[in-house]
């Protein structure tokens, strides 16, 4: 043995110096690879939520919006779930680096092997339900999340001159084909429905909160060439909004209606 | 008796390295044959990458063979042994000596010409190359290197590392290695070639 040696086996020896126990190595290790997984499971579930709002129909608003292309994309945007696929894609990456293979492949490789995964995990996810219930849970449980979720929507629809409208129905006029809506500002709109096709039945009921596109034809009017399901306002929906009892007090004429529009257009001209 | 004894030793001294490690996590004696092993190789290493002192060196050799017992668990059967420990040696280089120094001193260390030799072999340089340069001058030359060229051209024509080796001694894929081998040599003949301007001026001065 050298000089050397024997000092290095002498300081073990009198240092008491032991190998670190492997299931430390072990421990580390797993840890790693379960916080990869995890990372790239959340990754995927946020990347599940982007396709289910780009899914909820708003995407095609696009088209409907003619010189506002750029501002009303990026209005359109999901940041939250954008930002938590970039900050999950950045967890699992640093976990893969710091796992003991993790440097034999270039950044590129492991940012595009995180992204793709991501993807297809996304969506199966989505295919299976996951993300509106992600969605609906964040809705639930996190009333920031529930807050900018609203503000976006009434960012978005609440633009009457882009044709454009958000609104609960407080009065359906069956002969004339008209409705009258409430918006947020507590404003209502009297909108022509005729020349539309509903999504949904179920949806021209009084109490429905409903997005309208069309035109807006004069200062509490518009004429609507499409009414869909507000996705993500059902929440708001008031339950109490008893049919029968309204049906009570007044019948749902035409005349009633005729009688709501004098008053609507008498409160339009006094603003 | 002493004969058995000796004829374990020899055993014991023809293990591989694997196996050496598997026998000093039962007793510490044996790590005394893999320090034999690698002090000569290590010592040199990083002597050639750190540019400290022979004491800074010493220390942190001693250092690396501590820390390699420590780890020894950790030690990865996918690797070789020895890019194992050059990779804790690395480590250890960067963790001691760029703390201290943000700038290594001059490299002092034998056998740099045989840097210069390969390189003008590898990529047909010039013999004449080879005999106006001595070991002194490749030696400035490297010092001028960045650090990062620096590291992969002592391990790949010093220390004779293949690709893979490299690739696991500095933690990098094999691509990037590849890459910075070609800038360390691109940038190690720019400078050589400097030189060569500057002799042909002083010679004409």
């Amino acid at each position: 043995m050298t000089k050397f040696s024997e000092n290095i086996i002498g300081k073990i020896k009198n240092d008491c110096i032991s190998p670190v126990p492997k299931w430390h190595f072990l421990l580390k290790n797993y840890a790693f690879w379960v916080m990869l997984v995890v990372s790239v499971i959340l990754g995927s579930l946020s990347f599940s939520v982007i396709v289910h709002i780009a899914n909820s129909g708003d995407i095609d608003l696009l088209d409907h919006m003619h010189g506002s292309l750029i501002s009303s994309a990026v209005m359109m945007l999901p940041y939250f779930w954008l930002l938590s696929v970039a900050v999950f894609m950045l967890v699992a990456y640093c976990n893969w680096k710091h796992t003991k293979m993790g440097y034999r492949f270039k950044r590129r490789w492991i940012v595009l092997g995180s992204f793709l995964g991501s993807i297809f995990l996304g969506s199966i996810f989505y295919a299976i339900g996951m993300a509106k219930e992600v969605d609906g849970l964040m809705t639930t449980t996190i009333p920031i999340y529930n807050q900018s979720k609203h503000d976006a929507l009434r960012e978005l629809w609440f633009q009457p001159e882009k044709g454009l409208l958000v609104g609960k129905i407080i009065e359906i006029d069956e002969v004339e084909e008209k409705l009258v809506l409430r918006d947020e500002s507590g404003k209502k709109w009297i909108v022509d429905d005729r020349a539309v096709g509903w999504e949904n039945d179920e949806l021209e009921k009084r109490g429905k909160i409903i997005k309208v596109i069309g035109l807006q034809t004069g200062e509490a009017y518009f004429e609507a060439k499409e009414i869909r399901r507000c996705n993500n306002c059902q929440d708001d929906e008031d339950e109490d909004f008893d049919d029968e009892k309204w049906g009570k007090d007044e019948k749902n004429t035409h005349k009633n209606i005729i009688l709501k529009k004098e008053d609507l257009e008498k409160e339009a001209s006094e603003e | 008796m002493e004969k058995e004894y000796l004829q374990e030793l020899n055993n014991v001294a023809e293990l591989s390295d694997e196996g050496l490690v598997k026998m000093t996590l039962e007793n510490p004696d044996a790590y005394g044959f893999l320090i034999e092993r690698y002090e000569e190789k290590l010592h040199r290493y990083i002597l050639r990458i750190s540019g400290g002192s022979r004491e800074d060196v010493e220390d942190t050799l001693q250092d690396v063979f501590i820390s390699a017992y420590k780890n020894l668990n950790d030690f990865d059967q996918d690797l070789k042994f020895s890019s194992w420990i050059y990779r804790i040696a690395h480590n250890k280089v960067i963790s001691h000596f760029r703390k201290i120094t943000a700038r290594p001193k001059t490299v002092t260390y034998e056998g740099d010409n045989q840097l210069l030799n390969i390189l003008a072999s590898s990529e047909d340089m010039t013999k004449e190359l080879e005999r106006k340069h001595t070991g002194e001058e490749v030696r400035l030359i490297l010092d001028e290197l960045d650090e990062r060229y620096r590291e992969v051209l002592v391990l790949k024509f010093l220390e004779e590392k293949d690709y893979k080796e490299i690739s696991d001694i500095l933690e990098k894929p094999m691509g990037t290695v590849a890459t910075l081998i070609n800038r360390a040599k691109k940038q190690f003949k720019e400078k050589i070639s400097k030189q060569d301007m500057k002799q042909n001026i002083l010679k004409k001065v």
